[in-house]
């Protein structure tokens, strides 16, 4: 799996900004939501989708700056990590995160150097150590239930044209001799074949999360992400 | 008999599909079960407009801490739990000398505080007046460009189109560099003010301006009132500034409100010309109360003058001399009647007509009256209207008071916080 440096921090004159993102995002002008899903505090890995749609996971920390302060002499914070494209990390190794630490510290020094003539800088992808969590279907939702009113006139509804039609089909006519034509049964005629047992994946121990790390779904997201279905369903109960 | 067979079934599933649809309306129509306390408890939401550093997160704080507990006033606030911790957080970390300032808001860390002002009846149970919204958020985005893939910008404009009341908060800070002749310090506040005027200048709601750090201006004047009638004329200098409030001001009142979050002896400015906190440094906050105390006061003097003088007077003439219906019923119909009446700036608290009747009946004076006489006149109107209100609009109607009276104790102290265009 690969990841993709990212810094978002302020300056002493600029409030938080983003000076480092992954290089399709900078192409696309869609990293707006690198400053938007992060925040300073804990370790963490969110979910979340960019402006134009593109799923993506971010994992990462906060550290403060040292010996720079702000205008108004207030300590800076730096919230630097990686993004993933293809899945999130079971487990970020810490030389992930010192790999992406190591990648933005020169851009923050040149945001540093020249606030207003800083522009974004596009980051190359780096495979990492982290494992991939393996992805799982989501749970089936069930169906939201109908209201036994509407099932019940639904039924009485196709009785009627499954009689009008019988009817219709069943009228003797003067090129017929013989009697009447069996009514057709609504009853199927295959009895079902025996559905084939789900093979109930169960979590195996690398996907157990790194201790201090959170999986947070971001707010913006709409409901289940859609991950490709592995041939699996989960395990019940 | 074909068409009994057809048409009996299809007849039952129409009044099925009939009675279904019928019912689940109902179900839709029904409105959600609400607390007696919760019911007709409407929320004022205000934006402070301030650039990065400005102080907003600190009058936030601040101003938290010092209403969460009566001291004094027939009200105090309070805040969903998660809330409360952040806010308790970030006073901590102001208040205790040995650690820095609180690090900058930012984009990620956007988030609505709500405040209820809560206030306790002659039977001693809590009663919900009112609540107040209050947006945090990174100064940033007033000033920079928006970043590409990001709606944060466009949210907020959102919001500050949609506010019931919007603070302007001029930095202290700045306006101590201005007046040492430091340019960054002068292009910075102009660059706020800027800012400020592009997004207030087609506000329709109130406007106040708020000046931050205050503390940091103390040595322009031993006097109070003097300090600001020196700061008021600097800002009214800058011809934009003096611009946006002279077209606010034929319409709604303009306050330029002093408030130092931390109070005179905790901090000062260093060698470096940076903020500093003393390491015996008293924390006593002053004004913070003040912006928040003055919203509903100030939103109901707009709509005040916005009315018609003589149709407001016959409003307020009937609800006094208590319908047959009731004091309680008359107040609620005055509400009703504002709601509609004065436009955009009420009518999304329509749903709250009994809290705009009592507003309006604690709020709106007679035409040159003063904040004495009108306190008497009502209190000549209670005498006989309060036998008959129940405990919970008394209690209201007494916050509604205490918040104006707010407001008229530091007019009476600062005279020049209040801006007109004359100056």
């Amino acid at each position: 799996m690969l990841g993709w440096p990212f810094l978002v921090a302020p300056g002493r004159r600029r409030d938080h900004t983003t000076i480092m993102a992954p290089g399709v995002l900078v192409e696309q002008l869609d990293y707006g939501v690198l400053e938007e899903q992060t925040s300073p505090g804990p370790p963490r890995t969110v979910e979340a989708r960019s402006a134009r749609g593109r799923r993506l996971f971010i994992a990462y920390w906060t550290e403060p700056v040292d010996d720079v302060r702000d205008e108004h002499g207030r300590p800076l914070r730096m919230i630097y990590g990686f993004v993933c494209f293809d899945g999130t990390p079971a487990a970020v190794d810490n030389t992930d995160r010192q790999a992406a630490l190591d990648a933005v510290r020169s851009a923050y020094r040149a945001f540093l150097a020249d606030e207003d003539g800083h522009a974004v800088e596009p980051s190359a992808p780096f495979t990492l150590h982290s494992p991939a969590l393996t992805m799982t279907a989501a749970p089936d939702r069930s169906p939201p239930s109908l209201p036994a009113w509407l099932i019940g006139a639904s039924a009485l509804v196709i009785l009627a044209v499954v009689a009008g039609v019988a009817l219709l089909i069943g009228r003797p006519t003067s090129a017929v001799d013989g009697g009447p034509p069996p009514v057709p049964s609504l009853a199927p005629s295959v009895a079902p074949s025996a559905a084939p047992s789900p093979v109930c994946a169960a979590p195996s121990p690398s996907d157990s999360r790194s201790p201090g790390f959170r999986f947070r779904r971001s707010p913006g997201s709409s409901g289940s992400p859609a991950l490709p279905a592995p041939n699996r369903s989960p395990c019940p109960g | 008999m074909t068409a009994v067979v057809i048409l009996l079934p299809l007849g039952v599933a129409v009044l099925l599909v009939v009675v279904g649809a019928v019912r689940a309306w109902r179900r839709r129509a029904a409105p959600p079960t609400k607390s007696l306390d919760e019911a007709g408890v409407p929320t004022f939401n205000v934006v402070a407009l301030g650039p990065r550093g400005a102080g907003k997160t600190l009058l936030l704080a601040s101003m938290y801490h010092q209403m969460q507990t009566a001291s004094g006033r027939s009200y105090f606030v309070t805040a969903p739990f998660e809330q409360v911790l952040l806010l308790n957080q970030w006073f901590t970390e102001v208040a205790d000398t040995s650690r820095d300032w609180p690090s900058g808001t930012t984009v990620g860390e956007t988030r609505d505080f709500t405040f209820t002002l809560r206030t306790r009846g002659s039977s001693g149970a809590l009663h919900t007046v009112m609540r107040l919204g209050y947006l945090e958020y990174a100064g940033g985005l007033l000033t920079d460009a928006q970043t590409p893939g990001s709606t944060a910008q466009a949210d907020l404009v959102t919001r500050i189109e949609s506010a019931h009341a919007l603070l302007g908060l001029i930095d202290g800070f700045r306006i101590r560099q201005a007046l040492d002749g430091h340019a960054e310090g002068l292009m910075r506040l102009q660059q706020s003010l800027t800012t400020m005027i592009s997004l207030m200048m087609l506000a329709s709601c109130p406007v106040s301006f708020v000046i931050t750090k205050w503390d940091l201006l103390r040595d322009l004047d031993v006097e109070d009132d003097a300090r600001l009638k020196r700061v008021r004329k600097f800002l009214m200098s800058n011809q934009g500034f003096r611009d946006l409030v002279e077209a606010h001001g034929s319409h709604r009142v303009v306050r330029l409100i002093p408030v130092s979050a931390v109070g005179p002896d905790f901090a000062e400015l260093d060698e470096q010309g940076l903020v500093a906190k003393l390491p015996d440094g008293q924390l006593r906050p002053s004004n913070v109360d003040v912006p928040l105390a003055a919203v509903v006061p100030d939103v109901f003097e707009q709509v005040e003058r916005s009315m018609d003088r003589a149709k407001l007077r016959a409003a307020l003439d009937q609800a006094s001399r208590q319908s047959r219906r009731g004091p309680a019923a008359a107040l609620t119909e005055l509400g009703g009647y504002l709601a509609t009446a004065a436009g955009k700036l009420l009518a999304p608290l329509g749903p709250h007509a009994s809290f705009l009747g009592d507003a309006a009946a604690e709020l709106f004076g007679a035409p040159g009256e003063a904040a004495e006489e009108r306190r008497q006149r009502i209190e000549r109107q209670l005498s006989d209207a309060e036998r008959e209100l129940d405990e919970f609009q008394l209690a209201r109607r007494k916050v509604l008071r205490d918040l104006q009276s707010r407001v008229d104790v530091l007019e009476g102290r600062l005279p020049s916080s209040r801006l007109t265009g004359e100056d």
